[in-house]
């Protein structure tokens, strides 16, 4: 007798060793996906200590005590350069003194008058800094806050800590104390052409307290 | 007729095999990360801090147990939760140069008497009357002892650490930094200690 | 059984090409980890046997008492032919050469202090045997302007049969202007304003002998 061979019927999904498998892959998932949760940490946050003598910096925010503050960069040094530069053509008669004197008078007064912003501009300023080191890895920024007695110390840290954001980590900081008194009160606010550390002139703005 | 029942060799399930193992492999292929981890990483938080300490983020987290390994001054209000309080300066310290935890050096601190309250109207007081309170003198005192002992030579790893509270005026802040800063490379810079919401 | 052996067969290729994929997938896993590594900084691709000593340098410092904010780029000032006038005519050389090929010319001017040249088309315009090139010359010359930083005595000679430097520019008795801040160095430029020259047939550095 020939038996005929059995048709072989369609393989069935073999549903049972699929579900042990998929529970297996659930119970390995969800012992190692860590749940995303946020939690307060005590972080450290270093900061250099000030020296006794003259300092350098890119930019300089000099907090005030009714929460605006005065932004001081390479536009407000132009900004000084120009101004001498018309004195220097203007009083050329003056004696060298009295000419120091009138240079001074000039760039504080126009230090203050277009260089002072509100408390809500801080972060548009800040945000420009960044994107400005960002956008170049080999640039190289310090940053000085100057702060009030009487301004809660969250403040400073809080400037402190978005300059930290830095990508490439080329924004440093320091923060001292000083009013802006210190500044109005200079008797000495000159314009000095120096190289910097590729070779380059620059007009440098100095203020000594 | 009884016919003998084969028994069928049972065919490697090939396609549920490889479904496992590519299933395996993409999962490998996804978490596998390049990251390094830390201890701290273990850490979780889940008492919240005495002291309401400024929201930063810090380059470095604080060690599991909140050990303390150099001088540090935690400025705090003299009733919990009060800013109208006087501000009150604890000085903490490794003991005999070894690391112990916040909690123990803070108890040793209030055993000892290294604390001191800055007056009322420290704010108004002129920059010499402010440096001879007895806060002031505590605070140069502590930092000239440690630094004898432990600050031999110029390193960026000599630094003293502040942990205040956020609404804490910077002249308190900036007094001890001035008094770091007097020791000029010795001392070059102070950790703030922040808080930070990072993930878990 | 004939069935039976090739559905083994089939199996055993399947099963083959199965496993054939699965390495070929492990091994550009793998791949691509090594490159993933590779680019990695140093640091963070190896774990050093041994802790080495960080020599971190101290950051820099706050000062207190004064602050030095670092300034603008102050930019050389360039004294070269001011290209946004719009009378600037350009010499054709190719054009004059093919007409006179010995011309030897030679222009005395003065840069006033408007960067504009002026001289005298008849007195000093020194050509002898060549006016028309003479001519041709002046009226293209007479139409370039420069920046305004110096002013002063330029003399320019045109040696069309020379083989080496064929135009000459002596600049050596201009001046700067006293007007400019002395915070800026003024450099030469681009002194002529020609076409079908090459500018190694050129010497702005160079001394030209007028007669007065």
């Amino acid at each position: 007798m020939a038996f005929r061979t059995k048709e072989n019927s369609f393989r069935k999904v073999q549903l049972v060793s699929l579900i042990d498998m998929i529970f297996i892959l659930l119970v390995f998932f969800m012992v190692t996906v860590t749940v995303v949760r946020l939690t307060i940490k005590e972080q450290k946050l270093p900061v250099p200590t000030p020296i006794s003598e003259r300092g350098r910096a890119q930019i300089v925010i000099q907090l005030l005590n009714n929460g605006n503050f005065l932004w001081l960069d390479d536009h407000a040094t132009a900004q000084i350069s120009k101004v001498m530069d018309t004195i220097e053509k203007n009083y050329s008669y003056l004696s060298p003194s009295e000419l120091n004197r009138k240079k001074t008078e000039e760039a504080l007064s126009i230090l203050l008058k277009k260089n002072i912003f509100r408390k809500d501009q801080m972060e548009g300023k800040l945000k420009h800094l960044l994107k400005i080191a960002d956008s170049d890895p080999s640039s190289h920024y310090f940053v000085l806050l100057r702060s009030p007695d009487e301004i809660p110390y969250y403040e400073i840290i809080n400037i402190m800590q978005k300059l930290n954001s830095a990508k490439y980590q080329n924004v440093l900081y320091g923060c001292v104390g000083g009013r802006l008194d210190d500044i109005k009160n200079s008797q000495n606010v000159k314009v000095v052409i120096e190289k910097d550390k590729n070779g380059r002139r620059r007009e440098n703005l100095q203020i000594d307290f | 007729m009884a016919f003998k029942k084969q028994n069928e060799l049972h065919d490697l399930e090939f396609p549920s095999l490889i479904d496992v193992i590519f299933l395996l492999l993409i999962f490998f292929l996804v978490t596998m990360q390049f990251s390094i981890t830390t201890d701290t990483a273990h850490q979780t938080s889940t008492k919240p801090p005495d002291i309401q300490l400024p929201l930063a983020e810090g380059s470095e987290n604080v060690a599991m147990d909140d050990i303390i390994s150099t001088l540090l001054f935690q400025i705090q209000y003299k009733e919990k939760n009060n800013p109208n309080s006087p501000r009150l300066v604890y000085v903490l310290e490794p003991f005999n140069g070894d690391s112990i935890s916040r909690g123990e050096a803070f108890m040793i601190a209030k055993r000892d008497s290294l604390f001191a309250e800055f007056p009322q109207n420290f704010l108004k007081m002129k920059d010499q009357e402010f440096k001879n309170t007895t806060a002031c003198r505590l605070i140069s005192n502590a930092i000239f002892q440690y630094k004898a002992e432990h600050f031999h030579k110029p390193s960026i790893e000599n630094t003293v650490e502040i942990r205040a509270e956020a609404n804490v005026e910077f002249k308190i802040i900036n007094y001890i930094m001035q008094e770091c800063s007097a020791y000029k490379d010795t001392i070059p810079r102070v950790i703030f200690r922040t808080l930070a919401k990072t993930r878990g | 059984m004939t069935k039976s052996r090739n559905k083994n067969n089939n199996k055993a290729k399947i099963g083959f090409t199965y496993l054939l994929v699965f390495l070929l997938l492990l091994f550009f896993f793998y791949a691509i980890r090594m490159i993933l590594l590779h680019r990695l900084p140093p640091d963070n691709s190896r774990i050093p046997l041994t802790a080495l000593e960080e020599k971190i340098p101290i950051p820099p410092r706050p000062g207190v008492q004064g602050i030095i904010i670092t300034g603008p780029v102050i930019k050389d000032l360039i004294f070269q032919i001011d290209t946004k006038t719009s009378q600037l005519r350009k010499l054709d050389w190719r054009r004059i050469e093919s007409i006179d090929k010995t011309a030897d010319v030679k222009i005395r001017a003065t840069v006033l202090r408007n960067g504009s040249l002026e001289f005298n088309p008849i007195t000093d315009v020194i050509s002898p045997g060549h006016s028309y090139a003479g001519n041709e010359i002046a009226k293209v010359v007479e139409t370039w302007k420069y920046t305004h930083y110096k002013h002063g005595r330029i003399y320019f000679w045109f040696n069309f049969p020379s083989s080496g430097v064929k135009l000459t520019i002596d600049t050596h008795e201009l001046v700067r202007n006293e007007d400019l801040s002395k915070k800026y160095f003024v450099r030469n430029g681009l002194l002529f304003y020609i076409n079908g020259l090459p500018l190694s047939c050129v010497n702005q550095a160079g001394r030209v002998f007028v007669g007065e």
